[in-house]
Parts: structure tokens; sequence; C-alpha cells
């Protein structure tokens, strides 16, 4: 919750972490306000007494604990939030998004080449923005001052309008209509934004527009800020205290950073670091959290909880090569699904990835490893223990054993066979190609009685065995980042 | 201690995040809010009757649920939506009848019939007859209606003039005063029977008119979830809603439906030496994790000094200007938490096996 208060006439903000929304402007603001160095306070009250932190407002941010009601406060001058400051801090952030910049920094050079002059040219009509600055100018590679001193004396429009509209930047967050705008009368987030003079009736309890209580503060302008990532944004709301916010939010960052350094083709997602430093990081988050997910193809903002029992999961995944699912499985040409994203799903509803290894079972190309990988992903989820280890073990190796007594063909159409019918979920069939592969084969199944018994939730050995009937070793391969 | 317990099943629910509309995003456990208003109304409770609860449960699995929002536009419009004919023009429902669609984004019209697909010729002419006596009323309103109105002004102003031309307690200043009574007297009923008119025929039969639209909008949705709600209220009050639990029918959307498996008024303890730890995720009062009353399990085993998410959960509300102004408690959501001793916050509900940690809000 957000409060305006007076004080000498002097008007200061009362900002609350109870929600989501509150708490990525509360994050944004403290990454502001360290930009601009305004100095930070901590104090505790039994009951927080405005008039008593006057003085400390004047020149430092305040935060405040209530003891009598728990609720931690961040409390700041109104004065410190202008536009000004506001666009130096868009300009600080998001250097590479901004085209006049990126201009700027290119124009540094005094001889520039062709394919140089060509790209400035491009980004001087860019956008809509840039075409109304710069008109018919372009670059010709020595009108250089000309286009500098074109970008100083537009250097706020341009970094306001392009901020606003770019689709990675505040239009992924927020509508663009209300940037810097005063409170509205409905919330000026992405899926939350309601045209109130068309729609305001039917949103309002019954509907009585008059009901309405729905908030809207210029604060809400700092929640991109919060944000980590590009086309899949995260903020983790790691809320249990405004220092905790802000360092795991610090830790995310730095990570994303160095895993981007890290990968040689540079193209390293959030996602990744974010459930990789899950695993690996005893310094990031070992706790329940709600993590608040902006994908920038839809409107809206999404809920993960990450709960303790996924936490576990996640801690357990070391031996795991979580880089294996970080790859998109390409359909057709138009529907490519992404299978990082689903392996994190499943982890976090726990539900298990049979329609992952399925899939990979499918497919042409042999997948032996990923499907071994996703079986140890199910192990986790069930909570399988040795038994199971041992029961799937029993099972790789009588495939083995099958692999090295039948011809190579004969393999392959079996392998076929279980696929089909287990993906069919017709189990009876899945038992009888068990004991026609056991005759033909000469080789005991001990481990199918468990399958007799109750196939779905030995469903695992079942995999194994078929994931494991083809010539060689898939499971131990490294192909890391899929096909 | 005697407390109130309640355990709950929803095969699905979605405890709405205030304001989120497009994707209607969920809390992982309802608020406090949420429950006490459900209890009120399985009650058959028309005020607030003060109660306590403790809130805790877990959740299967959560997925994103799309469903069509249908969407009343604040007035008809002419050139978007869907026009539909309300059977009740007074509620806003799914009972109704489509007219005519508008097929562009637009430069479409209904009045004109531009790029619109007609879906009942009947109702549409109803309406397209509706908009016609509408302008015929203007029309009217506009000439032979104010031509009388005009001339009614005329005629009461020269009696005003007149009127202090004589004298009061003349004759002619009776004749005119009751002439001006007589000229008020037609006005009133030319504009009663005219907006009367009006009334009926057009304003009313009209309003059954609206402009839909509908969208593809989204549910998170939590699958099987399972709540165990504790109450610390009036004996009365636990008794009442003991009585009447199986009215309990849903808890977060209407179709969230709830099944009781179990309500029973149990006795709640103190111990101070105890070693708890929960196996429900739960709201718990902030200040008792801040003060090391309540602490979360880190993964893995130990003490995590520093864990969850805090909410603002709205428990009360009163209304301001029309709006509900709610009053907000500082939680915590946790799922793995456990207590070493009890305090007058915190209490244990021993019961067979299980032990529930108690955090009353």
């Amino acid at each position: 919750m957000v409060e305006e208060f007076v004080i000498d006439e002097k008007s200061y903000f009362k900002l609350s972490a109870t929600e989501w929304r509150y708490s990525a402007a509360a994050l944004g603001l403290m990454r502001y306000f360290d930009f601009l160095e305004i100095p930070w306070i901590e104090k505790a009250f039994d009951v927080l007494s405005l008039p008593e932190i006057a003085k400390e407002l004047q020149k430092s941010i305040v935060c405040v604990y209530e003891r009598s009601t728990g609720f931690e406060y961040l409390c700041f001058a109104k004065e410190y939030l202008s536009e000004e400051d506001y666009l130096r801090f868009v300009r600080e952030i998001y250097p590479n998004d901004l085209y006049p910049f990126l201009i700027e920094e290119q124009l540094k050079k005094s001889v520039f080449e062709e394919a140089e002059i060509k790209e400035i040219n491009t980004w001087l009509t860019g956008n809509t923005v840039m075409k109304k600055i710069f008109g018919k100018t372009k670059f010709t590679g020595e009108n250089k001052d000309e286009i500098l001193t074109i970008i100083k004396a537009n250097k706020d429009l341009s970094t306001k309008e392009s901020f606003r509209y770019k689709k990675n930047l505040y239009a992924n967050y927020a509508n663009t209509h209300q940037l810097l705008n005063e409170g509205g009368d409905s919330c000026r987030l992405s899926g939350y934004s309601i045209d109130m003079g068309k729609k305001g009736r039917s949103t309002a309890y019954n509907f009585n527009v008059k009901t309405s209580t729905n908030m809207d503060t210029i604060l809400f302008d700092w929640i991109p800020f919060a944000f980590i990532g590009d086309r899949e944004a995260f903020f983790i709301n790691a809320n249990y205290d405004l220092k905790q916010l802000k360092k795991i939010n610090t830790f995310l960052r730095t990570q994303v950073k160095k895993d981007r350094d890290d990968d040689k083709n540079k193209n390293q997602n959030v996602r990744y670091s974010l459930f990789n430093s899950m695993i690996f990081s005893s310094q990031f988050i070992n706790f329940d959290v709600e993590v608040i997910y902006k994908n920038r193809e839809r409107d809206f903002f999404e809920t993960l909880y990450i709960r303790h029992e996924s936490m576990e999961i996640l801690k357990s995944m070391d031996k795991i090569n979580y880089k294996a699912f970080c790859f998109s499985l390409k359909i057709n040409d138009n529907y490519y699904i992404d299978i990082q994203e689903k392996i994190t799903n499943c982890i976090l509803n726990l539900v298990l990835t049979d329609e992952l290894i399925e899939l990979f079972l499918k497919q042409k190309n042999s997948n032996g490893y990923l499907v071994s990988q996703c079986i140890e992903i199910n192990w986790l989820i069930r909570k399988g223990g040795e038994v199971m280890k041992k029961k799937m073990s029993g099972a790789y190796a009588c495939a083995k054993e099958v692999v090295k007594k039948i011809p190579e063909n004969k393999i392959e159409s079996y392998r076929q066979r279980l696929t089909s019918a287990i993906v069919f979920k017709d189990y009876d069939r899945v038992c009888q190609i068990l004991l026609q592969l056991s005759n033909y084969s000469n080789v005991s199944f001990n481990f199918a009685y468990d399958l007799f018994e109750d196939f779905e939730n030995n469903k695992d050995i079942a995999y194994t065995f078929i994931n494991a009937l083809r010539k060689g070793n898939d499971n131990t391969s490294n192909n890391e980042g899929g096909n | 201690m005697k407390a109130l317990r309640i355990k709950l099943y929803q095969s699905s629910a979605n405890y709405r995040k205030e304001e989120s509309d497009t994707n209607k995003m969920t809390y992982p456990l309802p608020p406090f809010s949420t429950v006490i208003g459900a209890l009120h109304e399985a009650s058959g409770y028309q005020t607030y009757h003060p109660m306590d609860l403790s809130i805790q449960g877990k959740y299967e699995s959560m997925h994103r649920e799309p469903y069509t929002d249908y969407c009343f536009l604040n007035s008809t419009m002419d050139d978007r939506g869907i026009l539909v004919k309300m059977r009740n023009p007074e509620l806003l429902s799914s009972a109704f009848d489509k007219v005519a669609a508008a097929q562009k984004s637009q430069g479409n019209s209904f009045r004109k019939r531009i790029t619109i697909k007609v879906f009942d010729e009947i109702l549409y002419q109803e309406f397209i007859a509706l908009k016609e006596l509408n302008d015929e009323i203007e029309n009217f309103k506009n000439t032979r209606y104010k031509r009388i109105m005009d001339l009614i002004k005329t005629r009461k102003k020269t009696i005003k003039i007149k009127k202090t031309e004589v004298s009061k307690g003349e004759i002619q200043y009776e004749k005119l005063c009751r002439r001006e009574k007589q000229i008020k007297e037609i006005e009133k009923q030319i504009k009663d029977e005219f907006e009367k008119y009006k009334e009926v025929q057009y304003t009313k039969p009209y309003s059954k008119f609206r402009s839909l639209t509908t969208s593809l909008k989204f549910y998170e949705i939590l699958n099987n979830v399972e709540l165990v709600i504790h109450v610390k209220a009036e004996e009365t009050v636990l008794m009442t809603i003991l009585d009447n639990i199986y009215h309990l029918k849903s808890i977060g959307r209407s179709e969230d439906f709830v099944e009781v498996t179990e309500a029973k008024i149990v006795e709640l303890i103190q111990d101070d030496n105890c070693d708890v730890t929960s196996s429900f995720s739960a709201y718990l009062d902030f200040r008792d994790v801040k003060n090391e009353r309540i602490f979360p399990v880190a993964v893995g085993g130990g003490v995590n000094e520093k864990g969850g998410t805090r909410y603002g959960l709205n428990k009360t509300y009163q209304i301001i200007d029309d709006k509900r102004i709610f009053d907000k408690k500082s939680v915590i959501y946790l799922s793995q938490y456990g207590i070493d001793e009890t305090s007058e916050t915190i209490w244990l509900d021993r019961d067979d096996d299980q032990e529930y940690i108690v955090n009353f809000i």
C-alpha cells in the first residue's frame, strides 16, 4: 500500500510491500535512490509517527519497521521523483536499448566505414520518435556534430518516448499513456489497466463504479526496474524485508550477467540463471517465494510459487544436467516447445515429466540422454528412494542384455512398439510386448513384476527400459543444450 | 481454549489478487476476508461477527485457465462489440439474446448497418425502430415541443411584467396569479406527459439493449486444495458456524465449490516445550516470525533466518463513500516452519497423529 502525506507543506510517500506491485515499486525505487546517491536510514518504532522522522526525511530515505503492526515502510520525499532524474536513471539502466545513446556511442569515432554509416542511419529512423526528431537528416559520415547537437537538444524527449514505446521497456509492463502521470482511475500495469470510461461498471462491485477501489500511483512507474530479463522477465518477491528484496535481486542480476558473459553464444536466458542459481547456490533463495513472471508476448503478469517441496527437488538436481533442457524443440515452422519452461513448470507444480519423456521417445533422433535426465527428475518428484533406483538399474541392465542378444533391426522394432503402447497408455500391451521380448531374447525381466502389479506408479522403470533399448550408451551423452 | 476446526477440500480455486484483470492472479491460500465472508454467508449473518482465523493448507499444482470474459460497456455504443437485448435490464447476467455484432475493429455502425452481422432480424428491427423513435422524439422536442415551451415561457414572462404594473390585492392581480398558475400547470402537464411518453416508449425498452464485448482472459487456478481453518470467536458464533457449515458452498469464485471433510470444536493447548514442524503452508503473523516465535525451516533442514513472501492481507472492512476500505494484516506465507513453544497468539491443536500449529490473526 502507498500513502502520500504532508509535513510542513512538503509531500512525502510511505510505501509498504504488501503485495507484489508495491514490492516491485519499492525495489525499483531503492535502485533509483542508490543511483541518486541518497543515503538510507533504518528505524524501528512501536507505532510509526511521521513527524518524528520528518527531520531524517529531509535528506535521506527512511526505512521503518512498525512493531505494533508488523509492517515495514519505505518513506521518502516526493521531490526526489523528478522526471529529469527518472530519465537519467532510464539512460543508466537501459543504455543499449535507446537509439540516441547507441548513436552517441558510435559517433565517438572519427572515421566511419560504409557499414557503420548504414547502421547509424537505420537507428536514425529506428522508430517513430527517432523519425520525428531527426526528420530527413541523415548521417553522411561528415555531419557528426549536427547529429550530436540534435541528440543533445532532444535528450529527454527521445529517452522518454523511446522508453515509453519500446516493447521490451515500459510498454512491456504498463499502459504507455500513463508514463509519469499521477495516479489514474485504474492501475497502470499490463493486465490491470482498464478503460474505466467504457468498462468501469462491469469491473466494479455490484456494477457501481463508485465502489471501485482501484489503486494507481506514479510509483508503479518504477516497477520495470525490479524485473530482470528480456523476452521473459522475473521479479522475485522475497520481501521478508526490503534489504532482503534488494539482496536477492542484486544476486540474480549479477548471476545473469555472469552467465551471459560465460556463454559463447551470448544468448543465455534469465530463466536459466534463475533456476541454475537455485540449484547450485546456497546464497540464493532456499525458501518459499513468490516469483512474478512477465512474458513479452502476453499482456499480463503471472505468478510462479516456488514452494519448499519444489525447492528441495531443485536443490537435489545438482547431479542432473539442467543446461541440457535449455532449448526449444521445433515441432513445425510456427510451433516450438520451450523445453526449459516445461521442465521448470513440472518441478514447480510437482507434475511428472511423462509428457516430455514420451515426446523425446517418439523423436526420430536419439534423445536418450534427455529421457534419462527427465526420468531422474521424475524420481525426485516421486521421492523414489533407493528401492526405485535399484529397480530402474535392473531394467537398464536387462535392456542392455537384450541389446547384446538380438539383431539391431529387431531392437528398433520392439522399441517402437513399446513406445507406441506406452504413449497410448495401453499398459497391458506394454506388458505383453515385454513378455514376447523376454521370450524372444531369452532374458529374464525381473523388473517386469512391478509393472504387472502397478504400472502407473512404476512407469519410470518402463521408461528406463525403453530408453536403454538401443545400441550405444546414450545415458552418458553430453549433448548439452539438446538438439 | 476452544476453537472451531474446519477441514476443506476444493478441486480447484482462485483466490484473486485484487485488481488483476486480464490474468486473475491468485494467492496461494484464501485471504482472511474471503474466508470470513464465506463463513458469514453460510451462517446467514448480515453484520460482522468478530473472529480470528488461522488459515493453513496446501495445493497440488497450479495452472492458467483461459475463459471468455463478457463485459457490458457502461453505455450502448454504435460502433463496437455485440449488441444484445437483456431479458432483465436490471440485471447484467448471461440471460440475453444476441442482436448483432460489429465485424471490424473500427468504422462499424449498428444504426447504419455498416460492417455488422445481424443474428436476429426481428430484434434488430426493434432496435432500429427505437432509434428512429428517439430521433422523432428529439425532433419533436426541438420543434413543436420547443415552440409550445417557448410560448409558455413568453406568457409567463408577460404575466410577470404585468404583475409588477398592478399592486397586490387588486382584482387584476388576482386574475394574473390565477392565469400564471394555470399556465404553470399546463407546462407541468406537457412536460410530464412528454417525459412519461419518452420513458415508456423509448428509455425503458432501449435500456434492454446493451453493448457487450468479449475477450480472452485467464484465471490462475490452484488444483486439489486442502485447507485447515481454525476459527476463534464467541462460543455462540462458533456454534452457529458449526451448525451451518454445510451451507458453505464455495471459497474464492462462486464455482470453487467446497467439500467440508470435517468440522468440529477442538481444544487448543499451550505447550512451553514442544518441537513441532508444520506439514501445511500457512499465513503467519509476521511479528511472530520476526520475533522468532515461529521459525522458517530451510531447504535441507536447519533454521532459515529470512524466508517467505510477505503480504498485507485484507481482514475486515469499513464502507466509506461506498468503498470498502480494508484493514490489512501483515503476514508471511511459508510452507515449512516450526515452533519450540506456544504463546498468546500461537496455539497447538493435537488431534490423533496430527499436530497443527495454530497462529490466529
